[in-house]
């Protein structure tokens, strides 16, 4: 028989390729698979994460000293900067004036505008940070989750600039020095690079609620699959009027607010 | 042919012959110091074979990085079918308390008696805990943090 160059050469390489298979990274490929075929377990799953606040509920909980905020950023390992410039936020509170721009009335619900409510994420349907991403640090799930992988973040900031809703923040500076307690669940993040609200997304794949929806003492949050006509989301969206931060935009905020 | 003032020179040349190849003899006796098995206090094999992870595991740590973060899939099967969290966390529960010799010592201390060695820059630990739960320590400079925030109750 005899053999081409062509042959030779290929035999040559699928020899060479089997003697290092054992430390090759087909190894690792083979080795990780069994993680596909695991059962999901206790992961809470949705084809569309959304929250919905209602406001009345929210501004009548006088002293709950901001536990959404508090909770959210003790779990996170947030820094409190101490500034305005350097500050670091994932779900803040905000005068409605601020976040409601045009849709708040003269008479009925004016008094909305001096009441400060939660901010975070919108989590957009269509999100402007995301498409203007160099590097694909941030992305959108299949569950709608608009996440952040600090990894991948090279802090150029246009995510920043893209968002309509001042939800992401930067770290000028290492936070660690800027944190009263770490949660050593949970990483910190380091100087120069994006950070922001992710919807909880470890918390939801060890099947537990957002952080800030547990801690509202009023229960103002809800937070439920979109998609699932029996969600306690749908029922309240189907039920109250709600609305929207700045709609017009056009992208389909997940966070929507009960007035 | 006479060599002239040979007891000055041939020790000024020994001299110079050891000095100029320092560098060979510091990296021949760096090499044994340099290539120590990272501490496994627990007496818990690693989740891979040993010579695995020390050809792969920063690939290894790569691909779970990936998936946690952007494909949401947390549990890694080991091929001798072990189930571990694909986490940092994972590492340093054996990694991250005390060495071979029983001293307390950190993950970013034990991976870095390698990585120093290759001059392979690690930034893990910016982010990421080096230490199991109960030995986390707020980074230096925060007393003073502490001190400002005292008035305020922190829920």
């Amino acid at each position: 028989m005899k053999i081409s160059r062509r042959t030779a050469l290929k035999l040559s390489l699928l020899t060479g390729f089997s003697l290092t298979r054992k430390h090759s990274l087909f190894a690792i490929v083979a080795s990780a698979r069994p993680s596909d075929l695991l059962p999901p377990g206790a992961a809470l799953k949705a084809g569309r994460w959304v929250m919905v606040i209602d406001l009345k509920k929210c501004v009548a909980a006088k002293d709950c000293h901001d536990a959404c905020v508090h909770a959210c950023h003790d779990t996170h390992n947030v820094p409190d900067m101490g500034n305005k410039k350097d500050e670091v936020k994932w779900i803040w509170r905000e005068e409605g004036a601020h976040l409601f721009p045009d849709q708040l009335g003269e008479y009925r619900g004016a008094e909305l505008a001096h009441q400060t409510v939660p901010a975070l994420c919108n989590h957009c349907a269509n999100p402007p940070c995301t498409r203007v991403c160099p590097t694909g640090a941030t992305f959108k799930r299949g569950d709608g989750i608009v996440v952040m992988d600090p990894h991948r973040c090279i802090g150029c900031r246009f995510c920043m600039a893209a968002c309509p809703y001042g939800s992401r923040s930067f770290n000028w500076k290492d936070p660690r020095p800027y944190l009263k307690k770490i949660n050593p669940d949970y990483p910190t993040r380091t100087k120069g690079v994006v950070e922001k609200c992710t919807f909880c997304d470890e918390r939801l794949a060890q099947g537990k609620l957002p952080a800030c929806v547990t801690a509202c003492p009023a229960e103002a949050m809800a937070f439920g699959d979109l998609k699932d006509e029996k969600s306690l989301v749908v029922k309240l969206l189907r039920e109250n009027f709600s609305i929207r931060r700045k709609p017009e935009l056009g992208t389909e905020p997940a966070v929507y607010y009960l007035v | 042919m006479k060599l002239y003032n040979a007891r000055y020179i041939l020790p000024a040349l020994g001299v110079f012959l050891v000095a100029v190849t320092f560098p060979v003899w510091r990296g021949v006796a760096a090499r044994d110091a340099g290539f120590k098995s990272p501490p496994n206090p627990n007496g818990e094999r690693c989740i891979e074979p040993k010579s695995f992870m020390r050809a792969q595991h920063m690939r290894l740590l790569g691909r779970w990085r990936d998936e946690v973060v952007r494909e949401d899939r947390r549990v890694y099967i080991a091929k001798d079918g072990r189930a571990w969290e694909k986490s940092l966390k994972t590492c340093v529960a054996c990694h991250g308390h005390t060495d071979a010799l029983g001293k307390s010592t950190t993950a970013a201390a034990a991976c870095s008696e390698c990585h120093s060695y290759v001059n392979a820059k690690l930034d893990c630990w910016n982010c990421h805990h080096d230490s199991a739960p109960a030995d986390i320590k707020l980074a230096a400079g925060n007393a003073t943090a502490n001190q400002t925030a005292s008035g305020e109750e922190p829920r």
